[in-house]
């Protein structure tokens, strides 16, 4: 049982390690992301294969679904380290001596500029089209990912936005 | 053993999920994540209960599997309905770009989507409840909970030499 955990932090190890080195080589995450996830999934039916010998089936199934899920907790923190409107909010309080006025950190982070800046990389990224007076969506991942949360919000909450 | 705790896993996340989806929906998406650890832990001890009782032959090192396998899932369940609580900027443009259809959105109407999408309000006020802001002679203060934190990202920020962005 020990090899079983020893396999699976050594392949989430190198992974990491693999996603924070091609990161601050490359300066690309998305690649570090890709490559860190790759790594996961072949590494560890390849580690408990050919380095546990193991032949039960369930086993590796197990041990993949582990390290999968720890890899997506991996990437949820480091993604809300790296882009959370929350966690920029605190680095700015933090950069003012670890106070400063609402009014203050709305000028920053109001929400007319966030709304528009994200609107502008979604153009930027071709995800969305600009005409003369008219926003269209031309990103079907976006919408796919739109309709599952709002689907799950639905759902579990029985409202379509914290807004409502 | 892992094939038992293969298949008691199935059983017991998928009912710990439908038991969190109605009590969710019963008490309106109150006490989400505290609801959802107790469905899945409970739903793992009620299939562990039964199983045991009917003579099931599972060691202790599949008992620990499975028990660290459901709190990995419980972790990821949380991260996913934080984003369900939460609507993401990017994604709530989406979702009012998908309900202009076809036509398009336009910019009185993005104008209308941005006034009824207080995002910073409801950031401060999640960083109030959560503890990681309080009010100090009338300014935002960072507590020592989130001195901690984002000491800790800054770190990992200067190693990834990541720039950071107002947006």
């Amino acid at each position: 049982m020990t090899d079983f955990f020893i396999a699976l932090f050594a392949t989430l190890f190198v992974s990491v390690l693999a996603d924070l080195m091609i990161s601050r080589i490359t300066g690309r995450r998305l690649r570090g992301y890709a490559t860190s996830f790759l790594l996961t999934l072949i590494g560890v039916p390849l580690v408990f294969v050919f380095v546990l010998k193991t032949t039960d089936v369930f086993e590796v199934l197990l041990g993949l679904g582990l390290g999968l899920m720890w890899w997506f907790i991996y990437l949820n923190v480091v993604q809300a380290v790296e882009s959370s409107l929350r966690i920029r909010m605190l680095l700015e309080i933090r950069k003012n001596g670890g106070q400063m006025a609402a009014d203050e950190l709305r000028a920053i982070y109001n929400d007319e500029t966030l709304i528009r800046l994200r609107m502008q990389r979604l153009v930027q990224g071709g995800a969305v089209e600009q005409d003369q007076d008219h926003w269209h969506l031309r990103s079907g991942k976006l919408k796919t990912a739109a309709q599952f949360f709002s689907a799950l919000k639905q759902g579990l909450l029985g409202k379509g936005s914290q807004f409502d | 053993m892992f094939e038992t705790a293969f298949y008691l896993l199935c059983a017991s996340l998928a009912s710990g999920l439908i038991l969190h989806w109605g009590a969710a929906r019963l008490t309106k998406g109150r006490r989400l994540y505290l609801s959802a650890f107790i469905c899945l832990n409970g739903c793992l001890c009620l299939v562990l209960g039964i199983g045991f009782l009917g003579g099931m032959t599972l060691s202790a090192a599949g008992v620990l599997v499975m028990a660290l396998f459901t709190e990995s899932f419980f972790a990821v369940y949380a991260l996913i309905l934080i984003g369900v609580v939460n609507d993401s900027p990017t994604l709530a443009i989406v979702k009012a770009l998908m309900k202009a259809g076809p036509t398009g959105l336009s910019k009185a109407d993005f104008d209308a989507f941005i006034v009824a999408h207080p995002f910073f309000r409801s950031r401060v006020d999640a960083l109030q409840a959560t503890g990681d802001v309080m009010l100090k002679n009338e300014q935002l203060a960072l507590t020592p909970r989130s001195k901690f934190i984002v000491a800790v990202i800054s770190v990992y920020q200067r190693f990834l030499k990541l720039e950071r962005e107002t947006g």
